[in-house]
């Protein structure tokens, strides 16, 4: 529900800006947003995921985490790259876009590395 | 016998486990590309590539325990089946009472190695042929993983068929039950364990033809314990690759088509391990018996 509210009052806020100073508008708006997401992320996101995560099973702990930090990089990323497409800055977000993908690869295959690991081993027996 | 069940009980308790984990992580990727519906096509991959780290553990397992019990073996023949030769040979008429042929000895240290160096590693790539062909699509290598099925299970077959022959040159049947029974046993495999069900009745026969004239030697309760300890490994296979099965039946209509699919798959490789398996209990069974001829020869010939 706070979220609601913050969202409305910055919308209106916002509208206020634009029409008194016009010229600090987007870079209110910038700063704005930024603030909005540290403040979703450390008073909602980051207290609910540690909440959850004991619940779950020690086994399946290190690919929550990571899931957790994947979807809420995707989610970061996401909004930033839209920001981003509002000031029709196309190439910096298909960057951001890229960079996202890239870090999300990396930590999958380290992830991974003790799986393929295995698989090496046993087929390790051929040479 | 407690560790027998639980080592067959064990199986059963992984796959229901990863049929858990295959549900929530499931249910987890469902919010997920609902919340984020941009990153579905990443989502898929990622829902992927975890289905493959938990579901492939079991059948990697179960390969890791044949794989060892392999090297094992090697182990074992290299050590012990000179000596072995040797004191049979030094006591006298072993050959004449069981007709072994001292070149199985041989074949049987052949077969294992090609089944540590050659067949297990084939299954493993045929694992990662499956695994590229559902996780990319486009990129199938379903029929080179088919190839490598068909060419581990002839093979093994022809092996089989060479032990046989090796085994049935003086086999005295002593312990069997009744010809009809068996057959209707043999029919009931055969039909009910897809694609190495005639296979695996074959090898069975074989076994029984050589333990039929081992058990002249050993006596009947001796040879069944040690075939049942022997046949643990297999049974277990069999049992993780029926279960993977069914678990691909039970989730095709909740899941994704490439992931039951995978499933499906997985349980067809691990069926060629169970038939490679019965190779090694095979030689581990042969191991055993001539132990025993030759801890009896030197009791004998002391007394």
């Amino acid at each position: 529900m706070i979220i609601y509210i913050t969202i409305i009052l910055a919308f209106v806020l916002l509208q206020l800006i634009k029409e008194i100073y016009p010229r600090i508008h987007t870079i209110v708006y910038t700063i704005y947003i930024f603030l909005f997401l540290t403040y979703i992320l450390t008073v909602f996101i980051i207290p609910l995921v540690s909440q959850y995560i004991n619940v779950l099973p020690t086994n399946l702990l290190p690919v929550f985490k990571l899931l957790t930090f994947s979807v809420v990089l995707l989610f970061l990323s996401q909004i930033i790259e839209d920001l981003l497409l509002d000031y029709e800055y196309t190439s910096l977000a298909s960057l951001f876009t890229f960079t996202t993908k890239a870090i999300l690869l990396i930590v999958w295959l380290n992830h991974m590395q003790q799986f393929y690991d295995k698989f090496i081993s046993i087929l390790g027996l051929l040479s | 016998m407690e560790e027998m069940l639980m080592s067959l009980v064990q199986p059963v308790k992984e796959v229901a486990q990863t049929f858990s984990y295959m549900l929530l992580f499931g249910f987890i990727f469902i919010c997920l590309e609902w919340f984020i519906p941009s990153s579905k096509k990443l989502l898929k991959l990622l829902f992927m590539l975890i289905i493959c780290i938990y579901c492939l553990e079991p059948a990697i397992r179960s390969l890791e325990m044949i794989q060892a019990m392999t090297t094992e073996l090697v182990t074992l023949f290299l050590g012990i089946y000179p000596i072995l030769t040797l004191g049979i040979a030094a006591s006298g008429g072993a050959f004449l009472i069981t007709s072994w042929n001292p070149a199985v000895m041989l074949f049987a240290s052949f077969t294992t190695v090609l089944a540590g160096k050659i067949l297990i590693p084939a299954i493993m790539a045929a694992f990662i042929f499956d695994l590229i062909s559902r996780i990319h699509p486009p990129t199938s290598f379903a029929k080179m993983a088919d190839l490598i099925r068909l060419t581990l299970i002839g093979s093994t077959s022809i092996i089989l068929l060479l032990y046989s022959i090796f085994m049935s040159v003086n086999g005295v049947i002593t312990w069997s039950v009744s010809g009809t029974v068996n057959e209707t046993v043999k029919r009931l495999i055969q039909n009910n364990i897809p694609f190495v069900g005639s296979l695996l009745t074959e090898s069975i026969s074989t076994m029984k033809n050589f333990s039929s004239s081992a058990s002249v030697i050993t006596g009947n309760a001796v040879i069944l314990s040690v075939l049942m300890l022997v046949s643990i490994p297999t049974i277990q296979t069999i049992l993780i690759a029926f279960l993977y099965r069914l678990l691909s039946a039970i989730l095709e209509p909740f899941v994704e088509g490439n992931i039951s699919g995978l499933l499906d798959d997985i349980g067809k490789t691990l069926f060629v391990l169970s038939i490679i398996s019965v190779l090694i209990a095979f030689t581990f069974f042969f191991t055993i018996i001539l132990t025993m001829l030759f801890a009896k020869l030197l009791i004998s010939g002391k007394g």
